[in-house]
């Protein structure tokens, strides 16, 4: 049951990401999809993949996100 | 950075560190080792540098210190590669299952590879916050 409520989660935070307007927003439902994949990965007995997804997508590529987001604009045009 | 990140990120950076250093440290026990070990420990290095301006992250790893020490790092892990066979006949034991101090050419390799890997990710941290 829990496996297909973090499919649809991971499915509606990617439509999510791809539509929002700000870029903020877009990072932060990214992360929200990184996890749910990581919770994936646990459920289907990869708990060292999980491990890296979780620390290097929810992690490392949000802060870069953010950093090159500060550096740009944050709305889309 | 305001008042509350500036707060809990104090204690949040350590024990984000030490997670790290557990992670690397029990890699040949359980999940994890070196590449999520090296990149919990940069993602520690990177809040210090984010929260508290790149000043005061240069205090614990500057940026000179860092390509340095992968350089070295690197090296090591070329002569281990190399002489791969005559360390693990000769020079360290085999482990003992379930013992944490015991096998030590895995553990080493992941200290080595833990070590490069959060060098190198708190490179690009840096030179994404320079610009």
């Amino acid at each position: 049951m829990i496996y297909y409520i973090l499919l649809i989660v991971l499915v509606l935070f990617a439509y999510l990401a791809v539509r929002s307007r700000d870029l903020l927003f877009s990072v932060i439902f990214l992360s929200v999809t990184s996890l749910s994949t990581a919770l994936l990965f646990f459920l289907l007995q990869a708990p060292d993949i999980a491990m890296t997804e979780a620390a290097v997508n929810a992690g490392i590529v949000t802060l870069i996100y953010i950093i090159a987001i500060k550096k740009t604009r944050r709305l889309e045009e | 950075m305001d008042l509350i990140t500036r707060t809990s990120s104090r204690i949040v950076a350590l024990v984000i560190l030490f997670f790290g250093i557990y992670i690397i440290l029990h890699g040949h026990l359980s999940p994890g080792g070196s590449f999520p070990g090296g990149v919990i420990i940069a993602s520690a290095l990177a809040l210090t540098a984010v929260v508290f301006g790149i000043k005061k992250a240069e205090m614990f790893i500057g940026e000179r210190t860092a390509h340095i020490v992968e350089g070295l790092v690197a090296l090591a892990l070329c002569i281990m590669v190399i002489f791969e066979f005559f360390i693990r006949k000769m020079l360290l034991p085999l482990g003992t299952q379930f013992q944490l101090f015991s096998a030590w050419e895995i553990l080493t390799l992941n200290i080595v590879g833990g070590v490069m890997v959060s060098m190198a990710l708190i490179l690009i941290i840096y030179l994404m916050i320079r610009g």
